[in-house]
């Protein structure tokens, strides 16, 4: 009996043993290089000019701030959405920010560039009055705006979401009670806010802590450098590799140590489905929730809907048949595709064989064979901060000083391009994943033990078809973010080989916005046509519904 | 007509209709209930017993007909301006707040509590029968004590009507004797105007005046 329960214990810990393996490999590889070049390192040198303090305190500060404003911005926001269930724009809204993160940062970047540029709407807009804001987008401010930009539709979206989890029972008391719009927040949403921010908040740091597009792009100098752009320009322009190696091991320690601080709070986010129970709250028809709602919406909609227009509209030129039919577009269109379904794939085995393994390990306690609490169930908590370990640059770096005698970099760029974007979306898509897994085990490991249903008739009766959608969201997702990214290419990059968000890039680089915007739209339009195509054809929900509703709740558990 | 209104000194609904968002069904109620008289609703789920509570609650609006008070109409009055308070049959505490928070939030709705309104609540607690149990979170009581909180919250609030829909259904059944003994001896106590909405004809019996049968 023993012999038996323990064999069904381990019966899938082996894909998740072979996924650790290949991960551990490559951590090994990529910390391999960076060691190898520690004794090239000449300290002196770096600390001669607080370089490395400046650039690291410069990452912290601007993604404290970013975060501060981002979360300034979505907490009124959210407020006005909870009280306002039947605006019109909110469903539209809600989309949109659960599109935030497969929306490539490039793209984001461009629109905010559209408005906020020297010669952007604003500064137009204003010339008509004869006053000009001047050239305030490169550097801080363009930083913050990006980030806020990015990240407050999110936000939002996850405290609406928390707001919406109280029960209506709530607002009916609090007007009966006669609270006001003040007392509401101070004693009902707040206290339910100030739960979740560590968690949601502490994810929005990390995103702008390690944020490279925008700062790369909006930063403008070395005064307003972060870790990752940092290491960028030290391979890519001072091919001065023991500096990336130092900047590469601070961003790894500090990395290490936002992980143990961010241990402490580590909330899954549970974000409860939505019922769609009618929900009134009685604060809504007060003359000053209206004035702070609509401002709090007015302020949101200035930030997030000009920068998308802009892009649209400037695609709109004549240029666009002579872009779009550019060798060079499809070339890079080609060569996303192939980087992003690679990479997409190798993130999805690993992810399942992880999430295996999890699902493994946790049966005898889910089975009631241990009273104890699963010590997985931590793991399985912590599994979505492990993007903390795998800063981009820091193993691509190492994987390339430890590759870079062995092949050329025609070769090698494809190759590392793939790997490091296959690991920069584990997190994500294991978010998903062990979830998905661990809810349909729960609902099917008594009955399969009942009925005798195991091996390959288990995969084919019970687990494909209850975790399909998880699949296919997780392999849409980690395709489309791998479409947009740009990081570890725009290190390795050539004439020859260029991905879409690189070709946008240098065209804005040469400011040639219109052709920009064009390869904007393009690449937005493969990222989420990928998207769609993926999670539909493997969830197997076919394409008969709107294309625009790409499954937003699963999402927004990510 | 208003005369007649003028005189009648109880809750007075007159050919209240509702009609839910989206649905044909329209719902029609008349009741009138004199002052100190505890009526229950009685009825299968759907016929609108709940509804009606919200409507003279004030969480939802008719569609037509009014609904008096000692002769004041209360149709234009928000959920606060009525003289009513409601016990629910669940989520009538904020989970986060303690008990003795939950019960000063119907003193003062931004619960700012002088002494004797400490005193007041302590008094509360002591007449629901939950001495010492004041810095208790909700989580921490169990249902019918969590029920007998918010009961202690619509006494200091000291309005005269009690709206109760399906208060204990939730409890089981010498837990909820127990709560409708309570409930009785706080209407008689209060001189509240109480109606309870429920679907348990032995609940209604054990303590109604008067049992109204909705279909």
């Amino acid at each position: 009996m023993m012999q038996r329960s323990l064999q069904k214990w381990l019966m899938y810990v082996w894909p998740g043993l072979l996924s650790l393996g290949f991960i551990a490999l490559i951590l090994g590889f990529a910390f391999n290089g960076l060691v190898s070049e520690i004794k090239n390192i000449d300290l002196a040198r770096i600390f001669q000019n607080n370089y490395l303090f400046r650039v690291i305190g410069f990452t912290f500060f601007q993604a404290g701030l970013s975060t501060l404003l981002a979360t300034l911005v979505a907490v009124p926001v959210a407020r006005a959405l909870s009280r306002r269930p039947t605006l019109p724009g909110r469903k539209i809204f809600l989309q949109l920010a659960s599109l935030s993160l497969i929306i490539p940062t490039i793209v984001g970047v461009f629109g905010v560039v559209a408005i906020h540029g020297r010669n952007g709407w604003l500064n137009q807009f204003l010339s008509l009055f004869d006053i000009s804001a001047g050239n305030y987008l490169y550097g801080l401010t363009g930083i913050l705006i990006a980030h806020v930009f990015f990240n407050a539709p999110l936000l939002s979206r996850i405290f609406l979401q928390s707001l919406e989890s109280l029960p209506p029972e709530y607002w009916r008391t609090t007007a009966q009670l006669g609270m006001t719009g003040t007392d509401v927040f101070r004693l009902v949403e707040w206290p339910l806010l100030r739960r979740i921010i560590p968690a949601s908040c502490g994810l929005v740091f990390l995103l702008c802590f390690t944020s490279f597009a925008v700062v790369l792009a909006l930063g403008g100098g070395p005064s307003t450098n972060t870790l990752e752009v940092a290491i960028y320009q030290a391979i890519r322009f001072d091919f001065d590799i023991p500096k990336a190696v130092i900047l590469s091991l601070a961003q790894l320690s500090l990395c290490f140590i936002l992980l143990m601080i961010g241990s402490k709070f580590a909330r899954h986010i549970a974000l409860q489905k939505t019922e769609e129970r009618s929900i009134r709250r009685f604060d809504a028809q007060h003359t000053r929730a209206k004035i702070t709602d609509s401002l709090a919406l007015l302020v949101m909609v200035l930030l997030v809907v000009p920068p998308l227009l802009a892009t649209i509209w400037k695609a709109l030129s004549p240029r666009l048949i002579a872009v779009i039919t550019d060798e060079k577009l499809w070339t890079a269109s080609f060569n996303s595709l192939l980087i992003s379904l690679t990479a997409g794939s190798i993130a999805l085995i690993l992810a399942i064989g992880i999430a295996l393994m999890l699902r493994s390990l946790q049966s005898p306690y889910r089975l009631g064979r241990y009273r104890l609490a699963s010590p997985f169930a931590t793991m399985t908590d912590l599994s979505g901060s492990i993007i903390l370990l795998l800063p981009p640059f820091v193993l691509a770096t190492g994987l390339f000083i430890t590759f870079r005698t062995a092949a050329s970099l025609t070769v090698l760029a494809p190759f590392l391009v793939v790997i490091v974007n296959a690991l920069m979306t584990l997190p994500f898509i294991l978010r998903i994943l062990i979830p998905a897994f661990e809810t349909s085990a729960q609902k099917s490991d008594y009955l399969c033990d009942n009925l005798g249903i195991k091996g390959l008739n288990r995969i084919r009766i019970v687990d494909w078809p209850q975790n399909r959608k998880a699949l296919g969201l997780a392999l849409g997702l980690s395709v489309a973010l791998s479409t947009g990214d740009l990081s570890v290419i725009a290190l390795f990059g050539t004439q020859d080989f260029t991905t879409l968000p690189l070709l946008m890039f240098q065209k804005m680089g040469s400011y040639r916005l219109d052709d920009a915007a064009i390869t904007a739209l393009f690449l937005c339009l493969q990222s989420l046509l990928l998207f769609i195509l993926i999670e539909r054809t493997i969830s197997g929900k076919g394409f008969s519904r709107s294309i625009l509703k790409p499954n937003r709740k699963a999402i927004s558990r990510v | 007509m208003f005369d007649d209104q003028e005189a009648f000194q109880g809750l007075n609904i007159e050919k209240l209709s509702y009609q839910h968002h989206g649905s044909e069904e329209v719902l029609d109620f008349d009741l009138r209930v004199e002052p100190n008289e505890l009526v229950a609703i009685l009825g299968p789920s759907g016929v609108g017993k709940s509804t009606l509570l919200s409507l003279i609650a004030g969480f939802e609006d008719p569609a037509s007909g009014t609904i008096t008070f000692e002769g004041k109409k209360l149709n234009t009055l928000s959920p606060s301006e009525r003289p009513i308070t409601t016990l629910f049959q669940e989520h009538n505490l904020f989970a986060h707040l303690t008990a003795e928070e939950n019960i000063g939030l119907g003193i003062h709705p931004g619960l700012r509590l002088r002494d004797q309104d400490k005193d007041q609540i302590t008094q509360a607690l002591n007449d629901v029968g939950l001495k010492g149990l004041e810095k208790r979170l909700p989580a921490e009581l169990s249902g019918g004590q969590r029920q007998r909180v918010a009961l202690a919250r619509c006494l200091v609030r000291r309005r005269p009507i009690l709206l109760l829909d399906e208060p204990f259904s939730a409890l089981d059944q010498d837990l909820r004797k127990d709560m409708l003994k309570l409930v009785k001896d706080l209407h008689k106590n209060h001189d509240l105007l109480t109606l309870m909405v429920t679907h348990l004809k032995e609940d209604a019996d054990a303590i109604a005046d008067r049992i109204v049968h909705l279909s």
